[in-house]
């Protein structure tokens, strides 16, 4: 058989003939996506980490980034979510991991751990953001925990003018008065204060309703944030609460943190079932007392996070269920015991949680020199008028604005949450919001959004979990009892290839990688490449077969049916 | 056993075979009783002694699919299954013969289902008779791992996919002294294969397009002569065979069938057992012989007109049966025999069946049935009956 030039073979009868159809010719002319009535649509969505943080971040790219070993990048990502990541790494309850899909394989991927390095880094690396050019705008911003911090930080950033009051001499609210240096060491947090303060103007010792009115701030910014958290304490209304020895825990937990010296009791009962609680528990076992939490509910049902309960247990706090405190026994104005009736669980309440009842004829003393009350925290609602209040919390519609045109409201003050996380969120949200108000550019409220990322939360079900090598996932190790009774950190933070190396466990779930999957596995070549990362579906030659979103190793490309006229 | 034999089942055989012949992809599935030789040639690969690309797929299908696109790169691709796993394949069975690649598979004959059995009886491999794919049928291992070794030489002459038949267990897990020819020794018989139609990707081209019936019909005769030249190759090859290393059939075996009045025609193990009464009748001066029908596809219908000129009568024995019709040895011996002047008469018998021991009694039960004068029935005779 003759060869051509061309490398086509040439026969001129059928004796000649090759025994195999062979075509040379291109089949590009056959236009079969006109039978299509299904179509894909390559188009990254949103997954379940960021879908599961109060803050949004875009985890995915961050892990991304992090795993390439960029971690400056992924940091700079990571602050245009939140500025305080080395603080939230360690002491957010970490929603984000709850439904990392990887969990369903081989363990959920480190996402805190891999935050907190990359805020180490970001601080050990000096880092700051970039400020716009200053434009016209003042905001007055009441409270510096890490709401008030979040919004200054952003509204700075916008080019704003920013001045940040606090009642306390020092910023950070919550995050330097309630939560231990065990958990949060100071390092890391007066650094990133620092950071994120950076063209604030902070003026400390000024308290709403005391040194601050909202109508003068109102009049003086054109915009004012309120911040202040929720504080008083919620008292358990027994007889003798104000007697010596019996101690609020937010109170107790800031003079501790101040650097006063824990008040006199060598056994202590701590009563609540919180982060505040546990707190208060921890601290005072550091401070060398024994110490017992009395909870109303079972331990399930304590709204401190899960890790907080276990290591309060591995360190010897002692946790008592079911129990009601009844009286306060004194002694020459100060408390010596403590009654306490068991309960069990009854009817549920309004937050479906069983409301405990007690048992009758059950009551038993606890002997104790030091009552910590820690059974949650009110708003003082003395600096707002009635009309700014809903539910003994401060009102404000979806933007955050409050009833007072020109004022916003951010974090615990508004009730609800609780966590830092979602503090920070509330920040940003407002920041973009007052910034769209006085017409600047702010913080983005949406990060996947505004990289063109649909809303479809990717579930473990468009995960195709062969595609991934099986990579266990190593647990932070956590400092022995003994040593961490010294009162260092309890967790050991990721070094940089450790984060890295966590960060490669990553699914990217519903986020495009350029593994080129859909490329390979048309069959009709249908599936075109623009650049890596970038794929559309040639219209004119896709049949609709929907094999490259089967195939998609991580839900980032769906089917979309076009209907009877498709 | 000398210093180069080793002591290996069937399925040893079959890989050892693959190995030598330098399998370049193994694409497979595991099945009883077929599974050990993909086990061995997985443990060839890891120890480095195979050098393939072992490639573990979800299903026969897909290790027929998978050959088939390595085969079309040029690589020498192998496969081996048994019984409903070959079935499975058969649609690909098609397409690899008239895609004319030549992939080597090995196949333990296996029952097929239902009745659920795993062993032996060869309606499994018969059953793919119309694909166009080079049947040889083993007697023994020895047999085994040359005609794995010849059937990638055969396949790259031939562009024929070659399909290489041992019994389930009387082979496929039973040990012999077998000896491993070396690489060096049979690596120059087996040629580079370079059709046009192999893959090259500086000359993009679509494979298996559509072609009008006329094209069609002459790629069908094609196929078909492709067989005729086959067969040419086959002894060519056995003639190798036996001037290297003394031993081996081509397309068929006679054994004792010169001047034999009644021949015995069967084919893998049975042959061997009907050795045994061959012998015995020829010490009693009965003149019979055996032919063992080694090739299946092509058929050797010359080389049986030969082998059985002068006999008064034939004996098959079956150990299938093309249900509606006969044994199918049986059958396609007639057809080879029919108008052939002065051509014996041709008794068939159908036994082993699903594993069913076949023992010298058997076959003595068949030669004895039919050199007594019970007259030949069209369907076949089931010998237990």
């Amino acid at each position: 058989m003759p060869r051509l030039p061309d490398g086509r073979y040439r026969f001129d009868s059928l004796e000649e003939l090759p025994p195999v159809a062979v075509s040379l010719g291109s089949t590009a002319w056959n236009r079969t996506g006109d039978w299509r009535s299904r179509e894909p649509v390559f188009a990254d969505q949103r997954p379940p980490c960021t879908h599961g943080c109060p803050t949004e971040q875009d985890i995915v790219d961050q892990l991304r980034l992090c795993a390439q070993g960029r971690i400056r990048e992924a940091g700079e990502l990571l602050l245009s979510a939140n500025p305080f990541p080395a603080t939230t790494g360690r002491v957010c309850p970490h929603p984000c991991t709850a439904s990392c899909n990887r969990g369903q394989m081989d363990g959920v991927v480190d996402i805190p751990g891999v935050e907190a390095a990359i805020g180490d880094e970001l601080i050990s690396d000096g880092f700051v953001p970039a400020r716009r050019p200053r434009v016209g705008g003042r905001v007055a911003v009441v409270g510096a925990g890490p709401a008030g911090m979040t919004a200054a930080h952003y509204l700075a950033l916008a080019g704003l003018e920013v001045v940040l009051y606090d009642r306390d001499e020092r910023p950070g609210g919550l995050l330097r008065t309630g939560i231990p240096p065990y958990r949060l060491p100071r390092r890391a947090l007066d650094a990133e204060i620092d950071r994120a303060l950076r063209c604030v103007e902070f003026v400390g010792q000024r308290a709403l309703g005391r040194d601050l009115q909202l109508g003068t701030l109102k009049q003086e910014h054109d915009a004012v944030l309120v911040a202040v958290g929720r504080h008083a304490p919620r008292p358990l209304g027994l007889e003798g609460e104000g007697s010596g020895g019996v101690h609020d825990g937010l109170g107790l937990l800031a003079e501790l943190h101040r650097g006063q010296p824990a008040p006199a009791g060598k056994r202590v009962v701590v009563i609540g079932g919180g982060n505040t609680a546990m707190d208060c528990a921890r601290s005072l076992l550091r401070a060398g007392r024994s110490v017992g939490v009395f909870y109303r509910r079972d331990r399930a049902s304590m709204p401190a996070f899960v890790d907080e309960v276990e290591e309060a247990l591995e360190e010897g706090v002692k946790i008592e269920e079911w129990v009601l405190p009844e009286a306060l026994l004194l002694e020459g104005g100060k408390v010596r015991a403590i009654r306490f009736v068991r309960a069990r669980p009854g009817a549920p309440d309004s937050s479906g949680r069983p409301r405990p009842e007690p048992i009758p004829s059950s009551g038993f003393v606890v002997e104790a020199d030091l009552v910590v009350v820690a059974a949650g925290e009110v708003l003082d609602a003395g600096p707002f008028e009635k009309s700014l209040l809903t539910g003994g919390f401060v009102a404000a519609d979806a933007t955050l604005e409050t009833r007072m045109p020109g004022v916003w409201a951010s974090g615990d003050c508004l009730g609800g949450g609780g966590t830092v996380a979602e503090a920070i969120a509330q920040g940003r949200r407002t920041a973009a919001a007052i910034a769209r108000k006085l017409g600047v550019a702010g913080p983005e409220p949406d990060l996947l959004a505004a990289r063109g990322a649909g809303a479809d939360v990717i579930g473990f079900d468009r995960i195709r979990p062969h595609y991934f090598a099986a990579v266990p996932a190593v647990p932070r190790s956590k400092i022995d009892v003994q040593s961490r009774l010294g009162g260092g950190e309890v967790r050991v933070a990721l070094a940089h290839a450790q984060a890295s190396a966590a960060a490669v466990r990553c699914l990217s779930c519903g986020t495009c990688t350029g593994c080129d999957n859909c490329f390979q596995f048309c069959p009709d070549q249908a599936v075109v490449r623009d650049a890596p990362g970038r794929y559309r579906a040639d219209v004119a030659r896709c049949k609709g077969c929907g094999i490259c979103v089967t195939e998609c190793p991580r839900g980032a490309c769906v089917l979309h049916d076009l209907g009877e006229n498709g | 056993m000398t210093t180069s034999e080793k002591l290996l089942t069937g399925n040893e055989a079959a890989a050892w075979g693959a190995a030598r012949a330098g399998a370049e992809v193994v694409a497979a599935y595991p099945i009883t009783p077929q599974t050990t030789i993909i086990e061995t040639l997985a443990s060839l690969v890891h120890r480095g002694i195979s050098k393939a690309e072992y490639i573990a797929v979800e299903s026969e299908h897909s290790a027929m699919a998978a050959c088939i696109a390595a085969a079309h790169t040029g690589a020498r691709a192998f496969t081996a299954t048994s019984s409903q796993g070959l079935a499975l394949m058969h649609e690909l069975m098609h397409w690899a013969a008239a895609a004319r690649l030549p992939v080597v598979l090995a196949n333990v004959n296996r029952a097929m289902a239902p009745g659920w059995s795993i062993w032996t009886d060869q309606n499994d491999s018969l059953s793919q008779r119309d694909t166009g794919w080079i049947q040889i049928y083993c007697v023994d291992n020895q047999e085994v791992v040359d005609s794995v070794i010849q059937a990638f030489a055969l396949a790259a002459r031939t562009s024929l996919p070659v399909m290489v038949v041992l019994d389930a267990f009387v082979l496929s897990h039973t040990a012999e002294a077998v000896h491993i020819p070396e690489e060096e020794e049979v690596r120059p018989l087996i040629p580079e294969w370079n059709a046009p139609w192999k893959i090259d990707i500086d000359r993009p081209a679509a494979l298996g397009s559509l072609v009008p019936p006329a094209e069609y019909e002459k790629m069908r005769k094609k196929l078909c002569d492709a067989h005729a030249q086959a067969a040419l190759v086959i002894e060519d090859l056995a003639a190798t065979w036996r001037k290297r290393f003394g031993r081996g059939a081509g397309l068929i075996e006679s054994y004792r069938a010169e001047g034999a009045e009644t021949i015995l025609v069967t084919s893998a193990t049975i042959a061997s057992t009907a050795r045994v009464v061959i012998d015995e009748l020829r010490d009693k001066g009965v003149p019979a012989g055996l032919v063992r029908v080694r090739v299946f596809r092509p058929f050797p219908v010359a080389a049986l007109r030969g082998a059985l000129a002068g006999a008064k009568r034939v004996v098959v024995l079956d150990r299938n049966c093309s249900y509606g019709a006969s044994g199918i040895f049986y059958q396609e011996l007639r057809a080879a025999l029919c108008g052939v002047p002065g051509a014996p008469v041709v008794h068939g018998y159908i036994a082993g069946m699903g594993g069913r021991d076949v023992t010298p009694l058997t076959v003595r039960a068949a030669l004895g049935r039919a050199m007594e004068g019970e007259a030949p029935v069209p369907e076949s005779t089931w010998l237990s009956e």
